[in-house]
């Protein structure tokens, strides 16, 4: 339980961080996620690259009526932002479940992002937000939306030489209700299944809707809602649950120590409807 | 009185083996078979590694017989040329530097040719999977009393069922631990542990000593569970063996991941039932069948095999019962015992198949109880006449009041008409645990205890019974103070070294205060008798006397010895498995009311009520510890603890994801005791360790099936399981159909 040696470098700026890039470099801002691998050697990087102290990647800023996140932002600072919590109750509300007081305190949305946990509480409330994320390296900036950042367990569009430095949040309809539903591992508190929700109503008909799982497979997804936008809010119940079954159809789900692909699949489709159901239970 | 020991495990001050002291000492690794059985092709040491650096033992480092000595003597220290389960140990690396040992046991490679292992205990094995005897059968038995072919040809109903149950892992707290080294010629073992003669006898075994040159103490022990029953004899000698190669002080600790993998776990089950009965319920004929997984090793499963068939048709009266069972060889890491013994897995059985023949017969669970129990004057399976004065049904009916079951069901009727996606139910277990060892065990050990009479006027209690959480050192205390009238700050309990304290046996079994505290009992009345001293001699008399006899006597030992007498008119017939299985049962009845999650299919205990008599209590606050702790290991056993095998060993090995009860998984426990002083225990004490695991897992699988209307056979009963058998009510997953080919039929 002990790391490998690696070299360690606290950038004093975003562009000295970059330009530390090595071979085998990696950021850490947190480290709740990487250390665990460091200290059971999957991961074995020849240099560690600090950047949770950098003040260029906090701070929670309007931008229209969306929302500029820095990724370096603790979920402290997150949960303390009354602008967050106004525009995007959901993260607020993702974000209190994440680990304890103590890895609020110092871990990151954008650390919990890059690291691309596929059992995560995050990942697929960016999916259902439609978030984009900015990518920057020595070269310059890119940005990609959340929705094809995720590539796999642990793996992400981010090239060795680049940083999450942003997270950008579109305005959500007004009006809209969000929602998430997780069952836990009772242990690690990673969501066995989790289901994030948007749902935005127009005339009595839902206008947007949207669903994302985590855990469920090896990477989250937003998943398909047939015929759900247009239903009128007062049949949408019953169209929930078809949904729902449709949302996890031809799913691959995971299957491992903790629960079997039969026990996932159940709960996501449990997970999707009561999701869905909250968050048009709090659409206006 | 205040708990012996407590402050200093409250504080933190409790050294246990890993935080003693030692000097110049190297860490000791265990290096392990990575294939469930094959032959040693060869064992690689990597290049890249100064092996001088580091002491490497082998098999052939063992001076005397390459065997742990126990019961079968078939379980080698180290292997030798063969492995026949994962983890099996094959060599030992010591340094320094605990991380250079780790880095050194990594770096050796054992090269297993793979040979075809078994690893269903359930299914017949082929002739390529035979590795123990013609069948790989361990251990057969018996147990038979009137003509069960008879009346289950003549019963007007007749039900069957077959039940299972998984591992258990201990969980002690502490991990397994030794440390060894040489002061003169005297190798010294120090270490968690149960049985340090059962450790002893292990090391003069193997290492060829004799009892002069080897001395073993236990260490303050966090839990054992059975755990540290026969294990610490495993790691004592390998701790040992490297101290004698190295010629230093050797610590070999587990760490958790290692411990869940290569130690012992509860013997998984599987028991057939079928049960002849009259319209009404009545017993008329019972007929079991027993199947354990022993694993690789015997271990203690032959005795496990007995306690579990004894225990098997319940605390019912019927003329004709026939147990037949056999803990079967697998390729597994070896099971071994575990609170309990065998019992909670026939009890399991036994329970539930009383509330599946009440569905079955229509019959109310707690009605068709309370038709069977054992009356006074009625006899066991193994012909044991119980007449202890308990009124067995009474303990029923307080369980019934106590918990408010009849109320709860009406409740629980209104609740699941107006609840959507919510169950609620109760389940009811009645059973019964016989304390002490099996049979003519108690005088096959001979237990002998000394009460000492110090030059200070106290006194100390020599015996090699131990603590492990569960409270020898303060009911110990309380015992001798009570017997000599004197306070509890007058008495000390010996360190059990095996160089000071006689074999007063081991510390399981539920024998601790019934057998061994009564010996404390005797042993002080010999005091007494020393001193000349009347059995009215109490307190400040005693303390006077033991003062004058030091100033007449200067550098003697005053000694008061008790050696274990059979009481009166018991009798065992080992052969036949009839007679007085035990001297004395203890009697209960618990209830527990469940909430199930149709939607989640999670399975929550809300209330639970545990009554039992088990003569007379000793020390209120630990007996309830005990029993509450008992309950809650049970309430794991049932509903989540889930071992995950792969190639015969647990691949789940963490407590990240080897899921116990946490206080949010446990509910109110309330615990009654009602008291028929047994008169051959101390104070009136029958043993109450194990009888708490017999109880909670059929009582909550039965408010389970009560609450859902399924019917679990099976456990744990994980949400996941419970999910398959809502699914589809005929019942995926019911157990495999009994393997009538694997030795219950050669048991004829």
């Amino acid at each position: 339980m002990i790391p490998a040696a690696f070299d360690y470098v606290r950038a004093k700026s975003v562009a000295e961080a970059l330009k530390a890039v090595g071979k085998d470099s990696k950021f850490i801002a947190g480290g709740h996620s990487l250390l665990p691998l460091l200290k059971l050697r999957l991961a074995q990087p020849g240099r560690l690259i600090d950047i949770g102290h950098l003040s260029q990647l906090k701070g929670i800023k309007a931008a229209g009526s969306g929302l500029r996140i820095g990724a370096g932002t603790t979920y402290r600072e997150l949960l303390e932002s009354k602008l967050l919590r106004d525009r995007y109750p959901l993260i607020a509300e993702v974000t209190e479940r994440i680990g304890d007081l103590q890895v609020r305190n110092v871990g990151t949305i954008g650390g919990g992002l890059a690291h691309a946990d596929p059992a995560a509480d995050m990942p697929p409330v960016m999916l259902v937000l439609d978030a984009t994320f900015v990518l920057q390296s020595k070269g310059g900036k890119r940005s990609v939306p959340a929705r094809k950042f995720f590539r796999g367990p642990f793996a992400t569009v981010l090239k060795p030489n680049e940083l999450l430095t942003e997270i950008r949040l579109p305005a959500l309809p007004r009006g809209a209700g969000t929602a998430y539903v997780s069952f836990d591992q009772a242990a690690s508190g990673y969501a066995l299944v989790g289901a994030a929700a948007v749902v935005a109503l127009a005339k009595a008909k839902l206008s947007r809707a949207e669903l994302a799982f985590t855990g469920l497979a090896d990477t989250p997804f937003l998943a398909t809602l047939p015929r759900l936008v247009g239903t009128a809010r007062d049949g949408a119940g019953d169209m929930i649950t078809q949904v729902a079954g449709a949302a996890v159809a031809g799913v691959e789900p995971n299957e491992d120590i903790h629960a079997s692909a039969e026990y996932r699949i159940h709960l996501a489709q449990l997970a999707a409807r009561r999701a869905l159901a909250g968050a048009l239970a709090r659409a206006t | 009185m205040q708990r012996r020991e407590g402050l200093a495990k409250l504080t933190g001050r409790e050294r246990y083996v890993d935080d003693l002291p030692l000097e110049n000492f190297l860490w000791g690794m265990t290096v392990r078979s990575p294939a469930p059985r094959g032959r040693i092709a060869a064992v690689r040491f990597a290049e890249e590694v100064d092996w001088s650096q580091f002491v490497v033992v082998d098999h052939r480092d063992i001076p005397g017989p390459n065997v742990v000595a126990l019961i079968e003597q078939d379980q080698p220290v180290l292997a030798s040329g063969y492995v026949r389960h994962m983890h099996e140990p094959v060599l030992l690396v010591a340094h320094p530097s605990r991380d250079e040992a780790r880095r050194a046991a990594r770096a050796i490679t054992v090269v297993v040719e793979p040979e075809p292992p078994v690893l269903d205990f359930r299914v017949p094995p082929r002739p390529d999977q035979i590795q123990y005897g013609p069948d790989n059968v361990f251990k057969r038995l018996k147990i038979e009393k009137g003509d069960v072919e008879r009346a289950l040809r003549e019963a007007p109903v007749v039900v069957e069922g077959v039940y299972e149950t998984g591992a258990q892992e201990h969980v002690y707290l502490e991990t397994q631990g030794m440390i060894a080294w040489l002061e003169d010629d005297v190798l010294v073992v120090k270490g968690s542990m149960q049985c340090p003669y059962y450790v002893l006898t292990a090391l003069k075994h193997a290492l060829g000593r004799d009892e002069s040159r080897v001395r073993v103490i236990q260490t303050p022990t966090g839990g054992g569970f059975g755990g540290k029953e026969e294990y610490p004899s495993t790691i004592a000698l390998h701790a040992a063996l490297l101290a004698l190669k190295a010629g230093r002080p050797v610590k070999l600790i587990y760490d958790r991941p290692e411990d869940m993998a290569a130690t012992t776990k509860r013997h998984p089950s599987q028991v057939r039932h079928r049960t002849g009965l009259t319209a009404d319920g009545r017993l008329l004929a019972q007929d079991i069948e027993v199947l354990l997984d022993g694993g690789a090793y015997g271990t203690l499963s032959p005795v496990v095999l007995s306690r579990g068939l004894i225990h098997a048709a319940g605390p019912y009266a019927c003329e004709n019962v026939r147990i037949r069972g056999c803990v079967m060889f697998t390729n597994a890491v070896p099971f071994g015992a575990f609170r309990g013994f065998g019992a909670p897995q026939t009890l399991f059985a036994c329970e539930r198949h009383m509330d599946v023949i009440a569905r079955t017969l229509g019959l109310d669970p707690v009605e068709l109880r309370r038709r069977n129990l054992i009356r006074d004057g009625q006899s066991t399976a193994t012909g044991q006449v119980i007449r202890d004065g308990t009124d067995r049904v009474a303990v029923l009916e307080r369980a019934l009041a106590l918990s408010g079951y009849r109320e709860k069901q009406r409740a629980h009727a209104a609740f699941n008409a107006a609840e959507r996606a919510k169950r609620r139910g109760t389940g009811l277990a009645t059973f019964y645990h016989g304390a002490g060892f099996t049979g003519g065990g108690e005088v096959g050990l001979s237990s002998r205890l000394q009460v000492a009479g110090r030059a200070d006027g106290r006194v100390e209690v020599l015996s090699a019974n131990i603590e492990m959480g569960q409270g020898t050192l303060t009911v110990f205390t309380q015992i001798a103070a009570d017997r000599l009238g004197l306070a509890t700050d007058d008495v000390v309990i010996g360190e059990a070294d095996t160089a000071r304290v006689p074999n007063s046996g081991p510390t399981v079994a539920s024998r601790t205060t019934m057998v061994v505290g009564r010996l404390i009992e005797r042993a002080a009345d010999d005091l007494r008798r020393r001193l000349g001293l009347d059995e009215a001699a109490r307190g400040a008399v005693v303390k006077q006397a033991i003062a004058r006899w030091h100033q007449e006597h200067p550098g003697q030992r005053l000694l008061g010895e008790a050696v274990y007498e059979r009481p009166p008119g018991i009798s065992w017939d080992e052969e036949r498995y009839q007679g007085d299985a035990y001297g004395a049962f203890a009697w209960a009845a618990y209830v527990a009311e469940v909430e199930v999650d149709l939607r989640t299919c999670v399975t929550r205990v809300i209330d639970f009520v545990a009554v039992q008599e088990v003569g007379k209590v000793v020390n209120e606050t630990l007996a309830r510890g005990q029993i509450q702790g008992g309950v809650v290991q049970g309430i794991g056993w049932a509903l989540m603890e889930e071992c995950k095998f792969k190639d015969g060993s647990m691949i789940n090995n963490q407590l990240t994801n080897y899921l116990i009860p946490t206080a949010d998984d446990v509910p109110p426990i309330r615990v009654a005791f009602l008291e028929t002083p047994y008169p051959h225990g101390a104070q009136g004490a029958k043993g109450l360790g194990e009888l708490p695991i017999d109880g909670p897992a059929p009582a909550i699988v039965n408010a389970v099936a009560a609450a859902t209307g399924a019917d679990p056979r099976v456990i744990p009963l994980t949400p996941e399981h419970l999910l398959e058998l809502l699914n589809e009510r005929a019942g995926v997953r019911q157990p495999a159909p009994m393997n009538a080919e694997c030795g219950v039929r050669n048991a004829e």
